[in-house]
């Protein structure tokens, strides 16, 4: 493997563009004649529709059309979920499944407010907002299921309760075994409801072809293939009649994966009235139907040996699912995955449910399950060293899985149904390393000076694993034009996490050129024929590893070209600078543009090669990848008004090969700065009718610039032995920790009070009202 | 996101202005910085037909500072008052409060009239004005008039301004020797709204109290004065023991609200505290020579 260009920080080359509003956003894309949508919605958390009286609406004035679920078609479809467990697994786990998928319209009943229930076209977005008010919908309004312990409602008539998902998962007697352990640790923990908030919101232009037989569709989306499938099948097209294609994308955080009702409905007005239709979310209209997560509880034991060995794990989980099932087993069984590593446990039962309340519906957001897992697992082990009289840091070293145990099986499968091995990762070196740049040991003497001068100061630890790189399979197609230039066409989508630049840098590594000279556009199904797109941490993974076989593919076929002309054999080739070049021969050369010239239907090309300097490969993973962080902060409480101010915060995030270190940092920087976002800020809160509190950016605060530490990134380098170029996934590690550092470090600073922290999010109401209730125990 | 359509109005002087919101009927509403009025317009909770925009006004634009006290503008912005000199050398709690107030770019829109008529409970303006004594001046058809800054907050979001009235300028009377004003907020987030604001003005002779003012925001329907003379603490030495005692009493007249963020006993618990730390540090401040004027 050459590092010419890997793991340097090269700049990324889109960031004069947008940094100078030279960004072109689907808000900036229009075409001739194009009308606005606007989605109406349910208002109402659960209700029966009873009748849709649209004429006042289509007598507006620039009103085009107004559609329910009735008009749709074939349109008015089941929407597809994902992450199901393929087939074998689901006969090995026999998980219990039932299916509410969301429809494109709601028909019959709404289930959450914000629920899409009618669609209206017009020639101008002010006059549908108007519009949309003239659209009379006559609702029987129906009692709500709140929360997870609504017994009384059924979200679907027709089951026997709100249980959606129910399985049982583990290996070993893990229940004996943590029942006659030494010491069980027993807590209940709450990980509350929150979300991704890309400044872009979600959104959508679809242009018929000429001859009405196509659309091309310009979109905000994480996965454009199966976006494409979805409007093919809604439609009744062919593949290859239609194109989805993504200009600069403002954020994505995995909000905008998944498939949702407008994916469909935009083609299908497009389509249906042969003129392009735009929408575009709002930030209300965000809060309230794109998809939420984070909402799980957990009831758990840990059990340990008398030396702070973990036994065993057994737990219930409970994902608080929304209105529907869209990621059917992910949220939940990924957090589980996530509890076995970084920390050696050797038998475990989880039991899982996903039940469903009148609330939008929970997906995978940036961390998918895992950070609320990491919470819990991490806020044991605390729990352990304190029963154990054990230091934090210690416990979590007596436990670590060790290096030269690498590749450790797991004995369970992973949720695609492949082997779950931890392929390779240095838990101990990691923790060490951030222990030593906080100095975690001067900091145990600060601590105790600080209390005698009545402050309270604190630190915590969080340790996790996080896998990445999901299969089956990704594809890329590397094409060297007449001019030298040198494209990369892949299906999985940059929304703002540079991965242009990264996978820019992969093919120059072997064409040996600069990684500027390499243009890569993403998520456009134009470029390749097959991709699942950005999620699961997977683009620099599985897309990386083909931009490398399409980029070797193409140098292999120039030297098969450039070996004929030059009259040479190509085991005497190289290539350097856009030459290919005869070893050792000054001048006897050819340039990339040259072979590519050389490659034209019309030039004379060597015996058995095919026109045309282009190669497409497919990376097939056998498996995830398996990276790990290791988060240490310290933060000062201030008992009297209950706000804490984050001193230090250190992290150490390993992905294997690092790619572009500056691109990594801002990874781990942006997902630190989510978890501190969802940590201590971002609530999405309901009443008791289903109403959000929460759907404005004054009532939902994300994490500002003034809310940031300073970050200290570490890095270690353990190659996955699973892929050539040895990268693991690194977009979600630093999202992961942030809630389990910080109840670590505000009840540590606590301690003299005896706090407990079990819940997010931690805010000073909270700490307040934690130390009252220790109070009160006391 | 879109606003119903209305008729917008610019008029040249605040003369012209008062006639058009008085010739545009009931639901025509005043524009200034418009970064409450517009969010509210484009969710549709507030459908004004006309809005009379009244930023450039000249004579709503002036900041005026003479012995007896300051006058500001009502559309002054909010970036002016945190980036004046001479309101923060004749007030320098005017631009400690200025810089609680939201983000950069509503503060360079926003407006200090403007945030006193929405008199919203958790703003910075109205706890401020009811504080330090501020007077509100109003134009409306029938001549002008003034209300005292406690009187003109009824309720949440509720001024007494009569519809056709627009908020000309606001008078504060400049502190004597010896009196000092401090403000401080606690908050989920800077720029977020506030689970409590208070500020205080105070005379202290000798570290001994002679007058008083607490107001409270946050807590209740509007900014609450919770204490407006010195009372029982009068003579009083300002040490620790009596930040606490004052802090008791200010806050057991207070009626706060909880809501989806924060409950009631914690807000409580936060004024108190706010109240003690801030007596103590208008006590040093006075100690140490920095007085409020």
């Amino acid at each position: 493997m050459s590092d010419l260009f890997i793991g340097s920080a090269v700049l990324r080359g889109e960031d004069p563009r947008l940094l100078t509003g030279k960004g072109r956003y689907i808000s900036d894309v229009a075409a001739p004649g194009m009308l606005h949508a606007v989605v109406i919605r349910s208002v109402y958390a659960h209700a029966k529709i009873k009748s849709v009286a649209a004429s006042k609406a289509l007598a507006h004035p620039g009103v085009v059309a107004v559609y329910t679920a009735g008009d749709l078609g074939s349109a008015q479809m089941n929407l597809p979920s994902f992450g199901q467990f393929p087939k074998q697994l689901m006969n090995e786990l026999r998980p219990l499944v039932r299916e509410a998928a969301v429809t494109t319209l709601a028909s019959g009943k709404v289930r959450y407010v914000g629920e899409p229930v009618a669609l209206l076209v017009a020639e101008d977005p002010y006059v549908a907002a108007d519009a949309v008010e003239l659209v009379d919908i006559d609702y029987e309004p129906l009692p709500v299921a709140a929360d997870v312990n609504a017994t009384k409602v059924r979200v679907f008539d027709d089951w026997p309760d709100n249980v959606a998902l129910d399985m049982v998962v583990g290996k070993g007697d893990a229940e004996a075994i943590v029942n006659s352990s030494p010491h069980v640790i027993a807590e209940k923990f709450y990980s509350h409801r929150y979300t991704g908030v890309p400044l872009e919101g979600r959104g959508c232009l679809a242009i018929p072809d000429a001859g009405g037989q196509g659309l091309t569709i310009w979109t905000a989306h994480q996965m454009p293939h199966f976006n494409r499938s979805l409007v093919c099948e809604a439609l009744r097209l062919p593949s290859f009649a239609v194109r989805v294609a993504q200009p600069d994308i403002g954020g994505a955080f995995g909000q905008k994966a998944g498939l949702y009702p407008e994916d469909v409905l935009i083609p299908f007005a497009a389509h249906k009235l042969q003129r392009p239709v735009k929408w575009l979310e709002d930030k209300n209209e965000h809060f309230m139907a794109s998809s939420h997560s984070r909402e799980q509880m957990f009831e758990a034991r840990l059990g340990l040996t008398e030396d702070g060995a973990i036994t065993g794990l057994t737990y219930s989980a409970i994902v608080d699912a929304g209105a529907y099932l869209t990621f059917p087993v992910v949220l939940p069984y990924l957090g589980f995955c996530h509890l076995l590593g970084p920390y050696r446990i050797p038998v475990i039962r989880a039991h899982i449910q996903s039940i469903l309340t009148n609330k939008v519906t929970s997906a995978p957001y940036r961390g998918a399950g895992r950070p609320e897992a990491v919470f819990m697992l991490n806020r044991l082990m605390d729990l352990a060293a304190e029963e154990l009289n054990l230091d934090p840091a210690e416990i979590r070293r007596r436990n670590f899985i060790q290096p030269e145990e690498m590749p450790y099986s797991l004995d369970l499968p992973y949720r695609d149904g492949s082997p779950m091995v931890l392929d390779s990762g240095d838990y101990p070196k990691a923790l060490e390393m951030t222990l030593d740049a906080i100095g975690y040991e001067r900091f145990r003497e600060e601590q105790r000076e600080a209390l005698k001068q009545g402050r309270y100061i604190g630190i915590g630890i969080a340790c996790n694993v996080e896998s990445g790189g999901i299969g089956p399979v990704e594809s890329a197609r590397v094409e060297i034009a007449t001019d030298g230039t040198i494209g990369v066409f892949v299906g999985i989508t940059d929304t703002g996490q540079g991965s242009k630049t990264s996978l820019a840098q992969v093919c120059a590594a072997i064409l040996k050129v600069e990684p500027g000279k390499v243009r890569v556009s993403t998520g456009d199904t134009a470029g390749v024929q097959f991709s699942r797109g950005t999620y699961h941490s997977r683009a620099a993974v599985t897309a990386g590893n083909a931009v490398n076989m399409a980029a070797i593919a193409v140098r292999e076929k120039a030297f098969k070209i450039a070996a004929h002309h030059l009259e040479a054999s190509v085991e005497d080739l190289e290539i350097h600078g856009g030459d290919v070049r005869v070893v050792g021969v000054p001048g006897m050369k050819v340039s990339l543009a040259e072979c590519a010239k050389l490659a034209l239907p019309e030039a004379s090309r060597p015996p058995g090669v095919t026109p045309g300097l282009n190669e497409t490969s497919y990376f097939e993973a056998p498996q995830v990848v398996w990276g790990n962080a290791s988060h240490v902060a310290t933060v000062e409480v201030d008992k009297d008004t209950g706000a804490f101010k984050v001193l230090r915060y250190v992290v150490l995030h390993d992905c294997g090969t690092v790619l572009n270190p500056i691109i990594l940092e801002g990874q781990v920087h942006g997902g630190i700065a989510a978890g501190i976002g969802g940590t201590r800020l971002e609530q999405l809160k309901y009443n008791e009718e289903g109403q959000l509190l929460t759907g404005t950016l004054a009532d939902y605060m994300l994490p500002r610039a003034s809310d940031m530490p300073s970050i200290e990134l570490l890095h270690l380098e353990t190659p996955s032995p699973l892929n050539p170029l040895g990268v693991k996934g690194g977009g979600e590690g630093g999202t992961i920790a942030p809630p389990a550092v910080f109840a670590a470090a505000v009840e540590d600073a606590l301690r003299p009070f005896g706090v407990r922290i079990t819940e997010t999010p931690i805010t000073a109401p909270k700490i307040l009202a934690a130390i009252r209730n220790a109070k009160v125990k006391a | 996101m879109k606003p119903p359509s209305f008729s917008y109005l610019r008029p040249a002087s605040l003369e012209e202005a008062v006639v058009a919101l008085c010739e545009s009927g009931d639901d025509a509403m005043v524009l200034a910085g418009g970064q409450s009025l517009l969010p509210a317009m484009v969710l549709r909770v507030a459908r004004p037909s006309v809005l009379v925009d009244i930023s450039s006004l000249r004579e709503l634009r002036q900041v005026e500072i003479d012995d007896q006290c300051i006058t500001i503008g009502a559309a002054v912005t909010h970036n002016e008052i945190l980036h004046s000199d001479e309101l923060a050398s004749a007030m320098p709690v005017l631009r400690t409060a200025a810089g609680w107030i939201a983000h950069y770019s509503i503060r360079e829109k926003g407006t200090f009239g403007g945030s006193l008529a929405n008199a919203d409970p958790a703003s910075e303006w109205p706890c401020i004005a009811i504080c330090i004594g501020a007077t509100v001046h109003v134009a409306g058809r029938e001549g002008s008039k003034a209300v005292k800054a406690e009187e003109f907050f009824l309720g949440p979001l509720t001024s007494a301004l009569e519809p056709g009235e627009i908020i000309t300028h606001v008078t504060i009377p400049r502190l004597d020797d010896g009196e000092i004003v401090v403000f401080d907020e606690l908050a989920a987030q800077h720029g977020a709204f506030g689970y409590v604001l208070v500020a205080i003005k105070a005379r202290l002779v000798r570290n001994r109290i002679k007058d008083i003012r607490i107001c409270v925001g946050g807590c209740g329907g509007v900014p609450e004065l919770a204490m407006s003379h010195a009372e029982e603490f009068q003579e009083a030495e300002l040490n620790e023991q009596l930040a606490v005692q004052m802090a008791e009493v200010t806050v057991k007249r207070l009626e706060p609200d909880g809501d989806r963020y924060i409950a009631s006993d914690d807000r409580r618990q936060m004024a108190a505290e706010l109240i003690r730390r801030n007596l103590l540090e208008l006590g040093a401040k006075l100690g140490q020579g920095k007085l409020g004027a």
